[in-house]
């Protein structure tokens, strides 16, 4: 099932991706895990998409390639190093990525983001997929000479539009062997590989509910701390994974001083 | 004015502290910023008090003291350095810093806290004011070995309980003039001044709110004033500033399942 949600006159809203329509749901699928459905469809190709989720916290789990060696920071293959987002650097399918004045060079990789539907804390490996309501796909931006200078992540990604997540949450992906591809105006740039990049999503989830309690909503995304692909204004993005759909986004400059305050924490433009 | 929030039978509600006393607020600071105490009135001593605000956010300023950083021999950074804390790790006045197991060594910084009042972006230094609720106490306790080893601060600072915030936010104070006092176990640890930040909390909060909305209840943390201070479980932690008054917490042991055991920073192969 491909969950998606979006923009009514009433509000946000949450539906399932049934061919070229979207039937919608009565509730959110966090709070109605049998996702019932209202009765009302509408077509896919008309409805506003907003990202699939509005999460309290963005994880970002980057593991180095096994073959990558050292990091420089004394990690091993096997450890994990966490980063955070914060949740206002979402945005959903085509809204633009805006680049701010503060960096110069700007870059996006291509991610697998786990969507968790149930809070998470002290979880075991064998319960770990039962809070996990699905699989989207993630394009982690990054001012890269931020980063270089004062490898502060948060200073350099953690920009509004730097978290572009969606179209869809695909309930059944295979996520082990998932594959996610990365295109810069229509050209393929990179493929995420998560089998190659070691990820076991059951064995991080399990090891970040020790840290951190999750909850419902909240993405872990898994990527590479490296191989960014350089984007610019004018670019569009799209990041695809089979089984969920393509996330595609355009690359503007960001202006100042006349737009809209957001209104919300995330996740609505 | 002194804001808590502490538990009801009727659920979490704010109020403003007049010395012992404490009056209801008919809603909350977030919502209604008129402040409109229309009872009912508690005795403070006999109150549950919670962290004095819900964020969205809980942004750390780090690297921002000239003394601090001047003791462990690092340059001044040229701007402003951020970090986050996961949402989890909000805790309130008198509650237990959690510390896993398997660390070496833990420690807590006492830093000074901005608590935003209204949502703001793109604000200059001089309308700062305009969006800031006040100040609160702000502990952020680490393990310290996984920063030592990944240097990445989120999930050394990441873990749940390690944010208590408290115990009260105060509107009506000079943020730049403050002094910061830390005691682990009544033994004074650290004793500084918050004119001793390089970027003081109006600069802070303008060059946050150029990278992210903020939104009302969000804190940002000003950054470490007194050093890495060692902790155990067992010991009892104050953080006293002039005009707030004093974050107290205990510390303890986490404890985990055996089938969930904390793995440190490796993934166990199970």
């Amino acid at each position: 099932m491909r969950l998606v949600r979006f923009r009514s006159s009433s509000g946000p809203r949450y539906g399932t991706i049934q061919g070229a329509e979207v039937a919608e749901m009565t509730s959110d699928p966090f709070n109605d895990a049998s996702l019932s459905l209202s009765g009302k469809t509408h077509a896919l190709n008309d409805l506003p998409l907003l990202s699939p989720t509005d999460p309290k916290n963005i994880v970002s789990v980057l593991i180095e390639p096994e073959d990558a060696g050292g990091s420089g920071h004394g990690t091993t293959a096997k450890e994990v190093l966490l980063a955070a987002k914060p949740v206002t650097s979402i945005i959903g399918p085509g809204a633009p990525i805006r680049l701010p004045r503060e960096g110069r060079i700007f870059g996006g990789a291509p991610e697998l983001a786990v969507v968790i539907g149930k809070p998470c804390r002290n979880i075991a490996y064998a319960e770990v997929y039962k809070h996990i309501l699905g699989y989207t796909a993630f394009n982690n931006v990054c001012a890269l000479d931020i980063y270089e200078r004062n490898k502060s992540w948060v200073n350099a990604s953690g920009f509004e539009t730097f978290a572009p997540i969606g179209p869809a949450v695909a309930t059944q992906l295979d996520a082990a062997n998932a594959e996610i591809g990365y295109f810069v105006n229509g050209k393929p740039a990179d493929t995420l590989k998560l089998k190659e990049a070691m990820f076991d999503i059951g064995r991080c989830l399990a090891f970040i509910s020790r840290i951190m309690t999750l909850m419902p909503g909240d993405i872990v995304t898994t990527g590479r701390r490296t191989g960014f692909q350089r984007i610019k204004a004018g670019d569009r993005i799209d990041v695809t994974i089979e089984g969920v759909g393509t996330l595609s986004n355009p690359v503007v400059d960001r202006t100042y001083g006349a737009r809209d305050i957001r209104q919300t924490t995330g996740g609505m433009s | 004015m002194k804001i808590a929030r502490f538990w009801t039978s009727r659920g979490p509600r704010y109020g403003i502290v007049r010395h012992d006393e404490v009056i209801e607020l008919r809603a909350s600071p977030f919502v209604n910023r008129d402040l409109d105490p229309w009872g009912p009135r508690y005795r403070l001593g006999e109150l549950r008090l919670l962290a004095p605000t819900e964020p969205s956010k809980i942004i750390l300023g780090s690297r921002n003291y000239r003394t601090m950083l001047k003791n462990r021999g690092w340059a001044e950074p040229g701007e402003v350095m951020f970090g986050l804390k996961p949402l989890g790790a909000l805790a309130g006045p008198d509650e237990p810093i959690l510390l896993p197991p398997g660390g070496g060594s833990y420690t807590f910084e006492c830093e000074l806290a901005v608590v935003i009042g209204r949502t703001c972006a793109e604000v200059s230094e001089a309308d700062v004011d305009k969006y800031v609720l006040g100040y609160t106490c702000f502990n952020d306790s680490q393990v310290f070995d996984i920063y030592d080893k990944t240097t990445l601060t989120y999930h050394s600072k990441g873990y749940d309980s390690f944010a208590p915030v408290g115990p009260v936010i105060q509107t009506e104070m000079d943020p730049n003039d403050v002094r910061i006092k830390a005691y682990v176990n009544g033994r004074l640890s650290a004793d500084t001044h918050t004119s001793d930040m390089i970027f003081n909390p109006a600069k802070l909060v303008s060059t946050v709110s150029h990278m992210m909305t903020l939104f009302p209840g969000d804190i940002i943390a000003t950054g470490n004033s007194g050093g890495k201070l060692p902790i155990k479980p067992g010991d009892h932690i104050d953080i006293e500033i002039d005009h707030i008054g004093t974050l107290s917490n205990p510390v303890a042991a986490r404890i985990y399942p055996k089938n969930a055991p904390h793995e440190g920073t490796a993934i166990s192969t199970i």
